[in-house]
């Protein structure tokens, strides 16, 4: 459930990501998924990224995530070190038909978007009552 | 005679192959990060006048859950990040965020007196920006006319 379908900013992490534009390099962020009855979890790893500036979208049974990372400079500092560095997190996920795309809850706390997603009525199980002839 | 630096006995060019070894690997390392083995939170550096910042990514981990100790030149970020769930009939289809204990001991370029230190957090990144012990700023010496 909740298939990769693109690989944005390839395999490598954070280190030689494809250099798009003037948004810098885009990164693939690392993702949760986990389902319990009848609600699937989408949990990403955003740092950086503010709560308005995450986009989420539905096109085709296709979900984007994207989110541009705003980290400046501390003011009056040079960085001498560096691990991470500015861009994009970007990455998308096909939706199985059993998932109501209309019914998707976004939100965005310390770093970290969490899309909750339902399935929808017709994929839920169903009870059918045996009656006596 | 006096020598300076490694005496060819003492050169070991294996060290420095093992030294490039680990760097690459370093350089390749790929989305699963783990808190074991020291290397999370990844972090920047930046260098001011009189201190010095260091950020972290630290998406998810809540500010009560961070430990920081300053010693000399010496940062410690430690702490612990909660799993996603921790609902065992939960069924996963993707577990790629690490989680658990962490620690990671980062040296700094200058020694920093621990009661200037401050940090925050925001959107997931932590800062921590310290400040140089007073006795050891640069001081500007005035030339006098004679």
């Amino acid at each position: 459930m909740t298939n990769e379908v693109t690989k944005t900013g390839g395999d490598v992490a954070r280190t030689e990501a494809e250099d798009t534009r003037d948004t810098g390099p885009v990164y693939r962020p690392a993702t949760d998924i986990f389902e319990k009855d009848d609600v699937v979890t989408v949990v990403i790893d955003m740092p950086g990224v503010t709560p308005d500036s995450v986009d989420v979208s539905v096109e085709n049974r296709s979900l984007t995530v994207r989110g541009s990372i705003d980290a400046p400079a501390p003011e009056g500092y040079r960085r001498i070190y560096a691990e991470y560095a500015p861009g994009t997190f970007e990455r998308a996920f096909s939706l199985p038909d059993t998932i109501d795309a209309g019914k998707i809850d976004a939100t965005h706390r310390d770093g970290v978007l969490t899309l909750t997603l339902k399935k929808s009525e017709a994929a839920k199980p169903k009870q059918i009552k045996v009656n006596a002839a | 005679m006096l020598s300076y630096g490694l005496s060819p006995a003492q050169w070991d060019p294996f060290a420095e192959l093992r030294q490039l070894q680990s760097q690459m690997n370093r350089m390749f390392d790929t989305g699963a990060r783990s808190g074991r083995d020291g290397n999370w939170p990844p972090v920047n550096m930046w260098l001011g006048d009189d201190s010095v910042v260091v950020t972290a990514e630290m998406p998810g981990v809540a500010q009560d859950d961070i430990d920081l100790t300053v010693r000399e030149n010496t940062l410690i970020i430690a702490g612990e990040r909660n799993p996603t769930t921790g609902d065992e009939d939960a069924v996963w289809h993707r577990r790629e965020r690490p989680s658990g204990e962490f620690s990671r001991s980062i040296r700094l370029p200058l020694r920093v007196d621990p009661d200037k230190v401050e940090a925050r957090a925001k959107n997931g990144i932590l800062e921590i920006e310290m400040g140089r012990p007073d006795a050891e700023r640069p001081r500007k010496i005035k030339v006098k006319a004679s």
